[in-house]
């Protein structure tokens, strides 16, 4: 399993934005900050559900893929404060979170779901049909 | 009364530095300017305030006037990388700044909670890798800004039902509580990673004098709880007649 250490809010890497225009002679824009957002994951009797914490994370920033058994996602953080504000007292940092998860073949990836409300995204991967238990009927002879 | 978080009472720069966390801020090392002492200083260790003082003295030492090329801010923010508060004055001398004692908050002097304060950033600065390192943390994190015209709590609150979330004012302090529910469906031993933080949490922030308690907004979207807290305008300077006894 090559998933990354799960963690709470360790700044992983820094990525650089391409979207964010570096105006000539200022300061270069800072880096963003990626971190590795908190999981749950349960196993429910139709396959399991998926939990992660992305607060600040809309829609439109969010991008969920699967691609050769690994279920990647990127939640984009818009930030919404002045650029001018002062920080007083920072207990967390603002930055992307970005978190990638390799799927058994157990998992039916035509029919993952997923949903985002407040900041929290619900992943179901439910079982493909052939890993549910199969009972066989043993026939007396 | 203990709350989690102090607002300052007094808006200055030693009190602000002395609060200030913020990592966002470019952090840059001109290494044209930058002796190799100073470079040291990017060391995780050296981060500290042991390497900030050896860093600072050699600096000194070795490069003497040309230190002060450097203006204040630009040198406390490439030394104590961390979180080092900046010096208040850009024209400070560096000499007199060492005879100051290391806590020099004074203006809101409280020694146990500059001493708290003081271990907290030594150990923001010790780097060490702590993933998969399972340690509490306060639920929610908060942040601390300050606009133009009022003050900004912000929290990171993902996934809490508004029904179950209280913002309460009293007595000047904040007090924000709720419940993360866990989803009925699983099961305590269904789970296969369990980062999330569950149960119910409360957070009590103290309030700066001057807010507008009649005018705060909280809104929450996409997880964050924003917390506006208007300023109070300051009242015009009043002239007082002075009247001489003949």
């Amino acid at each position: 399993m090559s998933e990354p250490v799960p963690g709470n809010r360790e700044p992983g890497q820094s990525a650089s934005d391409p979207q964010i225009p570096v105006t000539a002679g200022a300061l270069p824009a800072p880096p963003r900050l990626l971190f590795n957002p908190p999981t749950d994951i349960y196993e429910t009797p139709d396959g399991l559900v998926l939990y992660a914490d992305l607060p600040g994370v809309t829609l439109e920033g969010l991008e969920l893929q699967v691609q050769d058994n690994r279920l990647t996602l990127f939640g984009r953080v818009q930030r919404r404060e002045p650029p001018n504000a002062v920080v007083l007292h920072a207990e967390y940092e603002v930055g992307d979170f970005l978190r990638s998860f390799i799927l058994s073949d157990e998992v039916d990836h035509e029919r993952i779901q997923a949903k985002l409300s407040h900041g929290v995204l619900r992943v179901e991967l439910p079982k493909a049909p052939r890993a549910r238990p199969r009972r066989i009927e043993v026939t007396r002879e | 009364m203990d709350a989690d978080v102090r607002l300052p009472r007094q808006r200055g720069t030693a009190s602000r530095a002395a609060l200030y966390r913020g990592k966002d801020q470019p952090r840059r090392i001109d290494r044209s300017t930058c002796n190799d002492s100073e470079i040291i200083a990017e060391l995780p260790f050296a981060a500290g305030c042991g390497g900030f003082l050896n860093a600072r003295s050699a600096a000194q030492v070795e490069s003497g006037s040309r230190q002060r090329e450097i203006n204040e801010e630009e040198s406390a923010e490439e030394i104590g990388r961390t979180d080092w508060p900046r010096m208040p004055e850009r024209g400070a001398h560096l000499e007199s700044e060492w005879e100051m004692p290391v806590f020099r908050w004074g203006q809101n002097w409280d020694p146990f909670r500059d001493l708290e304060r003081e271990m907290d950033r030594l150990l923001q600065g010790v780097h060490l890798s702590l993933h998969g390192v399972r340690f509490s943390r306060r639920f929610p994190q908060v942040n601390l800004l300050e606009l133009e015209d009022c003050y900004l709590i912000t929290a990171e609150l993902p996934g809490i039902d508004l029904q179950q979330l209280e913002v309460t004012t009293a007595s000047g302090f904040l007090t924000i509580r709720g419940v993360r529910e866990v989803p009925e469906e699983s099961r305590e031993d269904s789970f296969r990673r369990q980062e999330r933080f569950q149960g119910a949490w409360q957070r009590k922030i103290q309030l700066p004098d001057r807010v507008d308690e009649e005018r705060m907004t909280a809104d929450y979207s996409a997880g964050i709880l924003r917390v506006t807290l208007p300023r109070v305008s300051s009242s015009l300077p009043r002239q007082i007649p002075v009247s001489e006894d003949v």
